[in-house]
């Protein structure tokens, strides 16, 4: 059974330099770059509006930004909706950025936080049961900060604070350069290091429940190497898999893991016929830039330097469908030929009901960003 | 001339002292301070005999550099008169010589003994340099091997340029010696087989970070050369690589050199060559967010933008790219970089453009 995308609509130029992250909200794309702008792009377009439009661009650090991550919620004993966005910058700083009810205007920036050096991969974990958020970042010297986020709202008036409460070291000092939590009650979070292992902690009992290793068949002499480097991370939405994007020498290899009982429950890949990926097999021809599940959790999009978006029916571990980038889907075609590359950098799938637009409601969208500085969004199609 | 006279005094001097068997003592001032520091014949120090010992001996030198008539030397040179003196570091012969001649007698070594920076840089092309007399300086043809940058006498600064063929110059600096001599020796094989390349390439490589020398002659280029020739840069897309980029468009903080701000980040890029990708080590990465530092406090321009960018790429993939002449198995693997250079000097060269290169 092979799904169809529709491509309904793009930013060309978006920002002046690579995209490098894309978040959803309710109301809001945000798309984050190393011109160190994040772009709010509005959801809720009208007919007739591009997105470049009503686009709000918030400068944020000139060393630019590499990574972001949102938090997005109706805040127990109030009526304020709070969206929280940490946006992770080349300095090693973060900044956060926090707008009320889904009105930009409110838009702030945290002050007085302690993340000013040294951070990388950003995550927030919103806990269902309402009781204990979140916040963790790794960082350079190889710790991650395990944070309490504490957000207050007295009217409209909102305190944001952080408490560290730990951090999570592994024996040897790798680089912990990708990082995902369980959305899911067993407070799980999964970090993947440089050297292609990835650890999944529990973030009560600061413990390694289980480490995946990489599969990598070239080892490399150097200690703390390996060409298997883990990517991307994501939990499914129960939080009962993880998906692992790792580095397979120029391919890209995608591998789900049960987070339960710790085990590997299989690959993805493209089917080959070639003799020579007979062990491996790939899931795209070229490094994984971006994962995500739909909200079903049955569904799993991965993109990246292949130039394409590949959707995975996680059940059956079957592609259903390719969606091809190209410098030519944008509408403006003026470009910088040294440096725009359609190379996709990451993607995530817009819930039904938050896109405007025709099948908007009943279908998921998906959000492609890509070094060739272009936002596409794309929808299921049928069900119109 | 007094100064030269002052020098014959001082060796006088040295000269009567040995006789008169009293201890000898030198003045003499350095860059780093300005008031004056003396050595003595008979000092405690081990160090301070040694460094007596050059100055003593670059003294003599210097005495016979003068009396040879000041024929063309380099620093080189007058170190491996005595490597012995100056421990075996070039560095400390340079230094001693700058301290007497530069700080001390204030005269130029260039003007007044004819002693220049030794060349380390190497250049290959398709150009001449004709002197005022227009007796030919620099004569480069495609056929040719490379050679030595020449030292910048008078006569060199004072040439005009001119061309075998009509075309517009242009002129590419290769971070690396080995990257350069593999395409000086394809373009010399194509020349002979008369394939399509351009035709008044000159291509200069300072052997990694270029040396005074190699900046000052890429700069004379610029002021010889037609306004509308491209210079284009071909480095390691590292933090070393784009360092040298920077500083042969922007000059080093010391240098009496000016940048070169027309220079174009011709490659490689990241994203152009994954035969050079290697893993970026935790130096790398510390190295790599400092030079985004640096960058943000020059002007902004094109070309700034394109290496914050490509500094931020390699980055996020964790990836640095070398521009290697042998590949892993350690077989020759020029051909694809060789035309890869190639194909970006067409894709600059002024005239309709082909495609831009592309191979993984």
């Amino acid at each position: 059974m092979g799904k169809q995308y529709i491509a309904t609509g793009n930013a060309p130029q978006a920002h002046k330099s690579d995209i490098l992250g894309v978040e959803i909200t309710a109301r809001y794309t945000i798309t984050a770059s190393s011109d160190g702008y994040a772009n709010y792009w509005d959801n809720q377009l009208r007919e007739n509006q591009s997105p470049n439009d009503t686009v709000n661009r918030q400068f944020i650090n000139k060393t630019g930004i590499h990574h972001i991550s949102s938090y997005e919620n109706i805040l127990p004993d109030s009526t304020v909706k709070v969206v929280l966005v940490a946006l992770v910058c080349f300095d090693g700083s973060i900044t956060f950025q926090y707008f009320i009810n889904d009105d930009i205007s409110t838009i702030k920036v945290v002050e007085g936080h302690p993340f000013k050096s040294h951070c990388w991969a950003p995550g927030f974990h919103k806990d269902p049961e309402s009781k204990q958020d979140y916040f963790l970042i790794t960082q350079a010297t190889g710790a991650t900060l395990v944070n309490h986020l504490n957000i207050v709202a007295k009217d409209e008036d909102v305190t944001i604070s952080f408490e560290k409460v730990g951090e999570m070291t592994p024996k040897k000092s790798v680089f912990p350069n990708s990082l995902a939590v369980s959305p899911a009650t067993d407070k799980k979070v999964a970090i993947g290091y440089v050297n292609g292992d990835v650890y999944l902690y529990d973030l009560i009992l600061f413990k390694a429940l289980y480490t995946f290793q990489s599969t990598e068949l070239q080892l490399t002499n150097k200690p703390g190497k390996s060409s298997a480097i883990p990517r991307v991370l994501k939990f499914s939405p129960g939080g009962k898999l993880l998906a692992v994007a790792r580095d397979s020498q120029s391919s890209g290899a995608l591998t789900l893991y049960d987070v339960q009982y710790g085990e590997n429950v299989g690959n993805l890949a493209m089917p080959s016929h070639s003799t020579s990926t007979s062990i491996g097999g790939f899931a795209h021809n070229g490094w994984i830039m971006g994962l995500s599940f739909d909200s079903t959790g049955e569904t799993l999009a991965s993109c990246g330097f292949d130039r394409c978006v590949r959707i995975w029916n996680v059940e059956t571990r079957e592609r259903e469908a390719t969606i091809g980038l190209s410098i030519t889907d944008l509408e403006d075609t003026e470009h910088d030929e040294m440096m725009d590359k359609s190379i996709a950098s990451g993607l995530a799938f817009i819930k039904p009901g938050l896109r405007a637009g025709p099948g908007g409601d009943n279908n998921e969208g998906l959000c492609v960003v890509s070094f060739d500085r272009g936002v596409r969004w794309f929808r299921e199609a049928g069900g119109v | 001339m007094s100064s030269l006279n002052h020098l014959f005094q001082i060796w006088h001097n040295i000269l009567i002292n040995f006789e008169g068997m009293q201890e000898l003592a030198i003045q003499y001032k350095s860059r780093n301070y300005d008031k004056r520091q003396s050595l003595t014949q008979f000092s405690h120090q081990e160090s301070n005999l040694i460094r007596f010992n050059s100055y003593i001996k670059i003294i003599k030198l210097l005495i016979q550099q003068i009396r040879i008539n000041k024929n063309i030397t380099t620093i080189r040179d007058f170190y491996y008169r005595d490597v012995q003196v100056f421990q075996g570091k070039s560095s400390n012969c340079k230094d001693t010589l700058v301290s007497i001649v530069e700080h001390s007698l204030q005269l130029s070594l260039e003007k007044d003994f004819n002693i220049y920076p030794s060349q380390k840089g190497l250049m290959y092309g398709n150009f001449k340099l004709r002197s005022t007399s227009s007796r030919i300086v620099i004569d480069l043809h495609y056929e040719s091997e490379p050679s030595m940058i020449p030292l910048l006498t008078p006569d060199i600064e004072a040439a005009v340029a001119s061309y075998s063929v009509g075309e517009t110059p242009m002129v590419i600096l290769v971070e690396k010696e080995a990257v350069f001599k593999s395409f000086c020796y394809f373009i010399q094989n194509s020349a002979q087989h008369e394939r399509d390349i351009p035709r008044n390439m000159i291509i200069i490589t300072g052997k990694g970070f270029p040396d005074l020398l190699t900046r000052r002659f890429v700069n004379l280029l610029d002021k010889k050369l037609p306004r509308e020739t491209s210079f284009l840069g071909f480095v390691d897309s590292d933090v070393y690589g784009l360092n040298i980029l920077q500083n042969y468009r922007f000059g080093s903080r010391t240098a009496t050199v000016p940048g070169l701000s027309k220079l174009r980040y011709a490659g490689v890029y990241l994203l152009d060559y994954c035969h050079g990708w290697l893993e970026i080590t935790e130096r790398d990465r510390s190295l790599m967010v400092s030079s985004i530092r640096k960058l943000l406090s020059l002007d902004e321009d094109s070309e700034t933008r394109h290496i914050h960018r490509e500094i931020t790429r390699g980055l996020v993939l964790l990836k640095k790219c070398e521009m290697n002449v042998y590949n892993e198995a350690g077989t020759v693997a020029t051909t694809g970089m060789n035309n890869y250079i190639l194909g970006k000097i067409k894709y600059f060269a002024p005239r309709p453009r082909d495609l831009l290169p592309h191979f993984t």
